[in-house]
């Protein structure tokens, strides 16, 4: 009873660190590393240079090429396209400010790429170039054998050494005749005078900001040249062979050599300020990144220097470790490159302490950081312990070797612990010191259970318990409140402070608020998502924000509410919540680390660019959460976040976060139109044939290739953004034609969108029936088919005659065309010929008279002949109308001039289907030849009457009537009156003869309007319908061209 | 036995036959020659620009371009092609469209020959008579 009489006070024992991690924070095993081996798609080859253009890409030269990386995929080019040449072996590489690659192979010549095309570079730079390097400024300079420095700007060479220090022009031209070999191997055997200064191979090439020029040699060591001339670097290492050159801050240079890494300090060679690890590594690689540390590739591995110390790289990249490329992309990743592929290692986002790096336990509960920049934190395991830079420690004393600490809270020196059975705690700190002070249920608190300590403005100290309400310790006193007070709960998870002094509880039953003596609770009731409380903050700007075991909740004014449109991951249990100085909140779920812009939770709700998650790539070693007070801790000095994890102890620089935020470059790569690639760069055309566009487009985000994400829209088509997505193609089927532009953005791998977007515009070519005029067309088309179906029906009937006519009409023709043909030509030339015979006889001959006979029966023959084809023949073919044809027949019967033959029309006339033209002029024309021939007719009459419903034909003579034809009839008989009915009767028309013996003819016919007109209905359409085809419609034996006659 | 070049004529029919027989009487002429023969327009046009003869003798009714349609290109290119149209067929709607469309005279196929050959020799001479009045129309002709 004795110790529960008093707070214990003990004596402390001395801050002594219980280990010193063996790398600082930033070391390089805390950088996140990837590789690329063969295995992940790296094309093989060592890597002898890395470089990045503008446009996003990292170009890697090897002994089997040059490899282009996109972050996911690797590209080799083996054949510099459009000139193909063979690339072999690359020597070097740089990319310039204004988007040039260039590309040194291993036979000295110069190969440039821009926008997708390699051009050898010819005159000052073709032959003999040994090295090349960059200026501060980007651009590019390169080293000539013949020429010495070279710089190109705008699209041009300069020489930069003065004309004095120039090789003898005639050696020059000397060179440039012979071509028995290339002039490097020629030149290489020449005399020295044929090189520039420095008359050695100059093995590295770059300049510093003062306008040097410095040039490394192979075995001659260092030169400089300013204002046109060269000048030796001091006392150089003259026997060692200059791999690369660092310019450096304040015209400093770095010099990394096959015996170590020398510097320039201004005016002399040293080995000052170099580590000792590097006075005699070959040093392959330098390069200086944005923090200001030198990393250098070296035979063992990679190194990196800053101004506080030398970081090894125990983590040897690859097999042999050999490092001999390095680059810093425009997104601050270091890219190596070795033997067997490259590896990028990113400055992540988050350093996580774990047991490899010294720390007791993976598995943490608090953490806070107190004043000095101590760390602490108690794995949940138990004990406590704290880091400082690279030192670790552990409190013992007050029996925290063997309790669990629950909470953290301090202020001040103060530090106070709430642990599992030791009640609370006081740390306080007096230089290296501690003293301990430990208040337990006999000093008054609640219970020796305490989960939750907090800290409040007017020097309370607040302690919750784990089962029985909380304690207030106020100058040395406890008061103790309990669910009888008006707490919802006797567990108390969390505690936090309003600003104007109000508490707040978060519990496993709701929240509860003690203000100026008064509770007041919320429960799910009041809108929280529920009531079973992780934690509670109170931000900057007074909002209590709430981590409730169905996901995120603030409360603003008393009022509860659900953040809206929140991602997944604040719908889990939330354990720890902190918020940086930028405006974001940092949360700790169940399986999530998220920052989450905090305007963005009060307002519309976030969007993709207000939130951001966070995973292994980004230095985690897990995205789980813990559940303890205060898990997450924002140290208010030094801006940074600190997550207690079950995996290490993670840390988060916040501003470096917001500052990394590159955008990524976006670029579309292809179109492929139903397989077959287009050039995206030419202006491009496609035929509406075509069924499938696919678009791919690629955004260079080197740091995390894998989180980017793209959002595109085809002007033309999308009325929208698509939603964000990782595919990298867009594909569209069956766009009608006219004129599109693809769009795309993309997020980079921090999630923010870029503004600037690559577009594609395209056209799709109509096809002939997608035009304006086809449409129309077709239009009128489907009418008029609408119009012959209709018609169609109406003449169902007309049509089954008109078959049978239009089979006798294609007989006829054919034999007509056949008599033409044959007999009648054939005749025609044996009549000519039978002429010629008998004009050439003697006028006396006696075969004369004979064969002039002879040729008269021929002529009679050709004339009977033709009568007949005549006969044979459509009238249609030859008339546009029946009048025509009617009026035609007296003639064509060899007409008589004293016989009156009248035509009259009655009505309008209205096409007539071909046959029954044909039939009609057949029927009339036998009735006028039966009054010409027989009737001794002084006067034929026809009547061609055209009615709505019928067409008539009336031929009437003055002649003797049919009684006495009979009798007269000869030959024609057979053709008489039964050979026109029976023609009538075979269109469906009736034949009426009325005659009476000396009192004239008349024959009537009539034929239905269905069966004789085009249309009865449509006479006019059907005019202008017929004039639109051709002549005939029924078949290809009466086309003019066929028909000859 | 005469001193003046003869006519030369190109023949055009898709009758072999025919063609013979216009050989036979035109040949039969001390005055003038077949000296090329065509089947069809296009070979008409052929043979036109290889021999540019003084008298063309074209079939007005031929499979593919008519010989209306021959001439045309004939004298497209020729324009002062002298041709004479043949037919079969007397009122011919096609013998009025082939006179206005550049054709010197026609002449029926079953004329005797001694008439052709005149007309022959007429369009050559410059004149360009047709054997018989040219119809007003060609149906007005009362005979067949």
């Amino acid at each position: 009873m004795f110790r529960a009489l008093a707070a214990s006070l003990m004596a402390a024992a001395l801050f002594l660190p219980l280990a010193v991690a063996n790398d600082g924070e930033g070391a390089i095993s805390h950088y996140i590393r990837d590789r690329w081996g063969t295995d992940k798609g790296f094309p093989g080859g060592a890597v002898s240079a890395i470089a990045q253009t503008t446009d996003g890409y990292l170009w890697i030269g090897t002994e089997k090429g040059l490899i282009r990386f996109d972050g996911l995929n690797f590209r080799l080019f083996e054949q510099a396209k459009p000139s193909s040449i063979a690339l072999g072996p690359v020597q070097g590489l740089v990319a310039d400010a204004e988007g040039n690659l260039w590309i040194l192979l291993q036979r000295t010549q110069i190969v440039r790429y821009r926008n997708g095309k390699f051009e050898l570079e010819r005159e000052e730079a073709e032959f003999g170039i040994t090295s090349i390097g960059r200026r501060k400024d980007s651009s590019v300079l390169l080293s000539s054998l013949a020429l010495g420095a070279l710089a190109y700007h705008d699209g041009k060479f300069e020489t930069l050494a003065a004309s004095s220090e120039m090789a003898p022009s005639e050696s020059t031209a000397t060179a440039e005749t012979d071509t028995r070999t290339t002039r490097l191997s020629w030149s290489v055997g020449f005399r020295s005078q044929r090189f520039a200064e420095p008359n050695a191979t100059v093995t590295a090439i770059t300049g510093t900001s003062d306008g040097k020029v410095w040039l490394g040699t192979q075995d001659k060591g260092l030169f400089y040249m300013q204002q046109g001339h060269v000048f030796p670097a001091g006392k150089g290492p003259s026997n060692k062979k200059i791999n690369c050159l660092l310019a450096w801050e304040n015209s400093e240079l770095w010099i990394g050599t096959d015996d170590g890494l020398l510097r320039w300090n201004g005016s002399e060679i040293t080995n000052e300020g170099v580590p000792s690890v590097l006075l005699h590594r070959p040093v392959l690689s330098l390069i200086g990144d944005r923090s200001f540390n030198i990393w250098a590739a070296t035979s063992e591995g990679l190194i990196r220097l800053d101004g506080s110390g030398v970081l090894l790289d125990k983590d040897s990249p690859q097999s042999g470790g050999k490092i001999t490329a390095l680059y810093e992309d425009r997104e601050g990743n270091i890219w190596a490159g070795g033997a067997g592929g490259i590896q990028r290692l990113h400055d992540s986002a988050f350093i996580t302490y774990s047991v490899a790096d010294g720390m007791p336990s993976d598995s943490n509960g608090p953490v806070y950081v107190d004043e000095e920049g101590r760390t602490w934190f108690a794995p949940l395991t138990g004990g406590l312990y704290w880091k400082k830079g690279a030192q670790i420690g552990r409190v013992t004393e007050a029996g925290l070797a063997k309790d669990v600490v629950y909470s953290i809270a301090g202020h001040g020196d103060e530090v106070w612990l709430g642990r599992e059975h030791g009640g609370l705690t006081l740390l306080h700190r007096s230089g290296s010191s501690l003293t301990t002070k430990t208040y337990t249920q006999a000093d008054g608190l609640a219970q020796d259970g305490i989960y939750a300590v907090h800290l409040s403005r007017d020097g309370t100290v607040w302690a919750a318990s784990l089962s029985n309400g909380v304690s207030a310790l106020k100058n040395g006193r406890f008061t103790n409140y309990t669910t009888a007070e008006g707490l919802p709960s006797d567990t108390v998870t969390s505690i936090a402070e309003s600003r104007d002094g109000a508490m707040w509880f978060a519990t496993p039953n709701g929240l509860s608020m003690l203000s100026g003596g008064r509770w007041r609770s919320f429960t799910a009731k009041d809108g929280l998502p529920s009531a079973d409380l992780n934690c509670a903050i109170v931000d900057s700007a007074g909002t209590l924000w709430i981590g409730s075991s169905a996901g995120l909740a603030f409360l603003v004014s008393n009022q509860t509410y659900v953040p809206r449109d929140v991602p997944g991951s604040l719908r889990e249990p939330v354990y720890g919540i902190a918020e940086d100085k930028s405006g974001w909140l940092w949360f700790a779920t169940s399986n999530h680390i998220v920052r989450v812009r905090r305007s963005a939770l009060l307002g519309d709700g976030p969007g993709n660019e207000d939130i951001r998650e966070y995973g292994l790539t980004d230095g985690l070693r897990g995205t789980e959460g813990v559940k303890r007070q205060r898990s997450v801790f924002a140290d208010p000095l030094q801006g940074r976040i600190w997550f207690s994890m079950n995996r290490g102890l993670s840390v988060v620089e916040p501003k470096r976060v917001e500052g990394s935020s590159v955008p990524a470059l976006v670029h579309v790569e292809g179109i492929t139109v139903d397989g077959s690639a287009l050039d995206p760069q030419s202006a491009i055309r496609v035929s509406s044939a075509r069924q499938r566009i696919a678009i791919s487009y690629a955004a260079l985000s080197l740091s995390n290739a894998e989180r980017v994400r793209y959002r595109y829209r085809l002007e033309g088509f999308d009325r929208d953004w698509s939603e964000p997505s990782a595919t990298q193609t867009a594909i569209y089927t069956n766009l009608s034609p006219g004129a599109y532009r693809f769009r795309v953005i993309a997020s980079n791998s921090e999630g923010a969108w870029n503004s600037a977007e690559a577009t594609v515009p395209f056209a799709i070519d109509p096809m002939w029936w997608q035009t304006m005029w086809a449409r129309l067309g077709a239009v009128l088309a489907a009418g008029l088919v609408g119009f012959a179906f209709y018609r169609s029906r109406m003449l169902r009937m007309a049509r089954q005659y008109s078959i049978r006519l239009e089979e006798r009409v294609a007989e006829r023709t054919r034999i007509a065309q056949d008599l033409h043909d044959t007999l009648l030509q054939g005749v025609l030339s044996a009549s000519m010929q039978l002429h010629v015979a008998v004009d050439s006889l003697p006028q006396d001959s006696p075969a004369r008279p004979k064969l002039e006979r002879t040729l008269q029966l021929i002529s009679q023959v050709i004339s009977e002949g033709r009568d007949t084809l005549r006969g044979l023949r459509s009238a249609a073919e030859w008339d546009t109308d029946l009048k025509s044809s009617l009026s035609r027949i007296l003639q064509e019967l060899g007409g008589h001039s004293n016989i009156r033959f009248r035509l009259v029309v009655e009505g309008e006339a209205v096409a007539l289907r071909g046959a029954i033209h044909d039939e009609v002029y057949r029927i009339g024309r036998e009735a006028v030849a039966n009054a010409f021939r027989h009737s001794q007719a002084t006067s034929i009459d026809v009547l061609l009457e055209y009615q709505a419903d019928q067409l008539r034909v009336l031929v009437s003579d003055d002649g003797c009537g049919i009684d006495s034809q009979i009798l007269q009839a000869g030959r024609e008989g057979h053709w008489g009156i039964s050979g026109m009915r029976v023609r009538a009767e075979r269109i469906g028309a009736k034949l009426r003869v009325l005659s009476r013996s000396e009192a004239g003819t008349e024959v009537e016919l009539s034929i239905p309007g269905k069966i004789a007109f085009v249309s009865p209905h449509a006479a006019g359409i059907s005019k202008w319908f017929s004039k639109l085809l051709p002549r005939r419609k029924n078949g290809p034996q009466v086309s003019p061209s066929e028909h000859r006659q | 036995m005469n001193e003046a070049p003869r006519i030369r004529i190109l023949s055009v029919d898709d009758h072999p036959l025919l063609r013979e027989g216009l050989a036979t009487i035109i040949n039969s002429q001390p005055d003038m020659e077949i000296v090329a023969q065509a089947a069809n327009a296009q070979e008409a046009l052929q043979e036109f620009r290889r021999h540019k003869p003084d008298i063309t003798l074209m079939d007005l009714r031929m499979p593919g371009k008519s010989g209306i349609e021959a001439m045309i290109d004939i004298r497209s290119e020729f324009p002062d092609a002298r041709i004479i149209m043949l037919t079969t067929f007397d009122g011919d709607m096609d013998v009025q469209r082939s006179l206005e469309a550049g054709a010197q005279a026609y002449l029926l196929k079953s004329m005797p020959p001694k008439e052709l050959v005149e007309v022959v020799r007429q369009v050559h001479a410059g004149n360009a008579p047709n054997p018989r009045p040219t119809p007003a129309h060609p149906r007005s002709n009362p005979r067949l």
